[in-house]
């Protein structure tokens, strides 16, 4: 039989696709569905597993290596590798990962990430029994959950509140932080003037203009989904108050919309251009090496972002969350090693390096923490931390465009409601998807 | 004697002139022109200033506002602290080989693959062009998990199976970082551009001199385009030792990670060392700024020649 070129090309090309649909179709034998045994004892324990982490950069990776793994890979036969990626890039290596079958074992994310990788069976149930174990206020385990189980833990913590410089304070007479948000306004507009704005809150210096929006909604009594995640509720009343509260206060002037900072220059707060602002802990190394004298005892007053629907101040809550593969060839080696990472010692270490707040204030002394000024105010008031965006398995598609609607009511592109339909539009859509 | 004093300077002095009219007319326009061009280079170059200028600065001079034009303060050390904040030599290494074999393989392939599409007659050859061309309006977000399924299930790579199933494949290898970027549809077409219009008498007469078509194309019609070999190899340099999200996403070990990942490890949640981060891409940047200077003669030639500019 003679085979002619038109039937080589035609067999190997059948042959192509057959082994790509094969290959695709075909899995690891890892079931997503096997628990974590977190009594497993960790001596018995071995094999390798890896860590997916968009902390620990530069310098600090010198600490996860030699202060937080070193000893764990010491007290065990597992070793860790580190797969170290950028913020901005975090979800494109898990998506990829996911779409390939390759994750690692242990997975950093951030708040709001929980719901959505959950609910698509990438992260494994932690049990309930362990965190319990923890002790951490209930306020950091709010962005933990799903359909009512654990799926993440905080590992570090980037809180936001308001700071202010307490000259400006003196200079007109007020004596103590505004308790509602009224009284705020009303600080913000008596402390503009003078080529000084009363409240940065928009520069961007301490986040987007959309955890801007959050922070308030929370601050007005609000949620941005129901309890089960599928029905938004940042389009109701509290969002309307927050969007017209921001809106009112750059009509008087005491937000400022323009007042931005060229990236790299400092805030306008760190500048002097405006006399509170949004302030973030993860701010902290910035003012250390550009405008160390900020981080001087009393050179910033800080306070909580006071409640407009007379309940308690509230504060926003970011971190960094660790969580268990379901995909995972070695869940009792990740569990062990997330156990260690949530050692009160090794929390202590790993979040001073990193610039950022332990979930617990129940953590060894640590001179580097007790000098953050942020951190040890932020620690205070831990049970305040529940702002968190998030809350719905189709937040991650949610999060970027949320950014745009928020813009375009504060430039008064679009009107107050039209803002919040559009706002209910896209989460309709985004959890008609799911 | 009248007539003697007749020829006076008048006409020559009416032509010296306009003469001297017209030399200061071009003067004028040459000074214009080359005052236009130093602006203009100036403009172009001033981000590059900045960068240079911010990598010695003080990190509390790079925060004062306004920030002296010149630093104050010469901090060389810049330099030395972001080399320790990271493995920039492997970093810088791995970067050489990937943008190095994205050179060679873009100017191999990419050659061979304009120069049929270009000089050799088959009846597909527009429909691939065709296609070709439309491959480069698709982008690399769209194709990025296709690829990484493909690198993942390579067969018989990683512990994969014979149908790519068992293992990781390609993944986390050097494999993974060069095979996807060996070819490009764009450097094909710039190819294509630069055979068509070479003479195809050339082709003919070396046929009837006996030459092999592997023969034509390396020793008589290659040749031709030496401008474009450059253009597609420093396009294609260029492309590899700043590709920063492939790295990222098919590589987990440290040995295995380019320089642009390490540039990026200045950059953090809240923060950013601005002073590192400039020296960082300072020194990233030199390599590429001193193949330009080196070879930009070439290079615009090159895109002058293509039609591309």
């Amino acid at each position: 039989m003679t085979l002619s070129r038109r039937t080589l090309l035609t067999a190997s090309g059948a042959g192509a696709v057959g082994i790509g649909a094969s290959a695709c179709g075909s899995g690891g034998a890892v079931d997503p569905s096997e628990s974590v045994d977190l009594d497993a004892d960790p001596a018995t324990l071995s094999g390798e597993i890896g860590l997916l982490t968009p902390d620990f950069i530069g310098d600090d990776r010198l600490v996860l290596d030699e202060e937080v793994i070193a000893p764990f890979v010491e007290r065990t036969d597992i070793s860790v590798s580190v797969d170290q990626v950028d913020w901005n890039k975090l979800n494109e290596k898990i998506s990829t990962g996911i779409a390939g079958g390759i994750i690692a074992d242990l997975i950093m994310t951030g708040v709001g990430w929980t719901q959505p990788f959950a609910e698509k069976g990438i992260f494994a149930e932690i049990p309930a029994d362990f965190i319990e174990s923890l002790g951490f206020d209930e306020s950091v385990l709010s962005s933990t959950q799903f359909e009512g189980k654990y799926y993440s833990l905080p590992q570090a913590l980037d809180l936001r509140f308001i700071g202010y410089h307490p000259d400006r304070f003196a200079e007109r007479g007020i004596t103590e932080p505004p308790t509602t948000l009224d009284e705020l306004a009303q600080v913000a507009e008596e402390l503009t003037g003078d080529d000084v704005v009363g409240l940065d809150y928009l520069s961007g210096s301490a986040g987007s203009a959309r955890q801007a929006f959050v922070f308030l909604l929370y601050a007005f009594g609000g949620r941005m989904f129901s309890e089960d995640g599928l029905a938004p509720r940042l389009h109701e009343e509290p969002g309307r108050l927050a969007l017209q509260w921001m809106l009112d206060l750059m009509s008087s002037g005491g937000i400022n919309y323009n007042l931005r900072a060229a990236e790299g220059q400092p805030s306008p707060f760190q500048r002097d251009k405006a006399a509170m602002s949004l302030v973030a802990t993860g701010n902290w190394p910035t003012w250390k090496t550009m405008t160390p004298e900020l981080c001087e005892e009393g050179a910033v007053g800080m306070f909580l972002m006071p409640s407009g629907a007379g309940g308690d101040p509230v504060m926003f809550q970011g971190g960094t969350f660790l969580s268990i593969s379901s995909l995972s060839e070695n869940k009792d080696a990740a569990g062990a090693f997330m156990k260690h990472m949530l050692e009160p010692e090794i929390l202590g270490i790993a979040n001073a390096a990193t610039g950022k707040v332990p979930p617990t204030p129940e953590i060894p002394e640590n001179p580097m923490l007790a000098r953050n000024l942020l951190t040890s105010f932020a620690l205070e008031n831990l049970p305040y931390a529940g702002a968190a965006e998030g809350g719905s398995a189709a937040y991650m598609e949610v999060r970027t465009n949320l950014d745009g609607i928020v813009e375009s009511c504060l430039t008064k592109r679009s009107t107050v409601t039209e803002t919040l339909e559009d706002m209910k539009s896209l989460c309709d859509d985004a959890i008609s998807r799911l | 004697m009248a007539t003697e004093t007749r020829p006076t300077t008048a006409p020559p002095a009416r032509g010296g002139s306009r003469e001297k009219s017209l030399r200061s007319q071009k003067r004028t326009a040459s000074t214009a022109i080359m005052v236009f061009l130093v602006v203009s280079s100036l403009i172009m170059a001033t981000p590059f200033l900045w960068m240079a200028l911010s990598s010695i600065r003080d990190p509390t001079e790079l925060a004062k506002v306004p920030m002296p034009l010149l630093p104050q303060d010469l901090r060389l050390e810049n330099y030395t602290d972001a080399l320790t904040r990271a493995p920039f030599a492997i970093y810088a290494r791995n970067s050489l080989i990937l943008a190095t074999a994205a050179a060679l393989l873009n100017v191999a392939f990419g050659s061979a693959c304009g120069y049929a599409l270009a000089k050799l007659r088959f009846r597909l050859a527009p429909a691939i062009f065709g296609w070709m061309v439309a491959c480069i309006m698709i982008p690399f977000y769209a194709t990025v998990i296709p690829v990484f399924l493909m690198v993942r299930h390579m067969p018989l790579f990683g512990g994969n199976s014979l149908l790519g199933a068992g293992g990781t494949g390609w993944i986390d290898t050097w494999w993974a970082l060069i095979v996807p970027g060996a070819i490009s549809p764009f450097m094909v077409f710039l190819f294509r551009q630069f055979y068509v219009s070479t003479p195809s008498e050339l082709i003919e007469a070396a046929r009837l001199d006996g030459v092999s078509e592997f023969g034509i194309y390396t020793r008589i019609i290659t040749p031709l385009i030496k401008p474009g070999l450059l253009t597609v190899a420093l396009l294609s340099f260029e492309a590899g030792w700043n590709n920063f999200l492939w790295p990222l996403l098919v590589t987990t070990s440290d040995n295995l990670r380019v320089i642009q990942v390490g540039i990026s490890s200045f950059r953090q949640e809240a923060s950013t060392e601005w002073h590192l981060l400039m020296a960082g891409t300072t020194m990233a940047a030199v390599p590429m700024i001193v193949l330009f200077l080196i070879f930009q003669r070439y290079f615009v030639q090159g895109f002058a020649a293509s039609g591309i500019k």
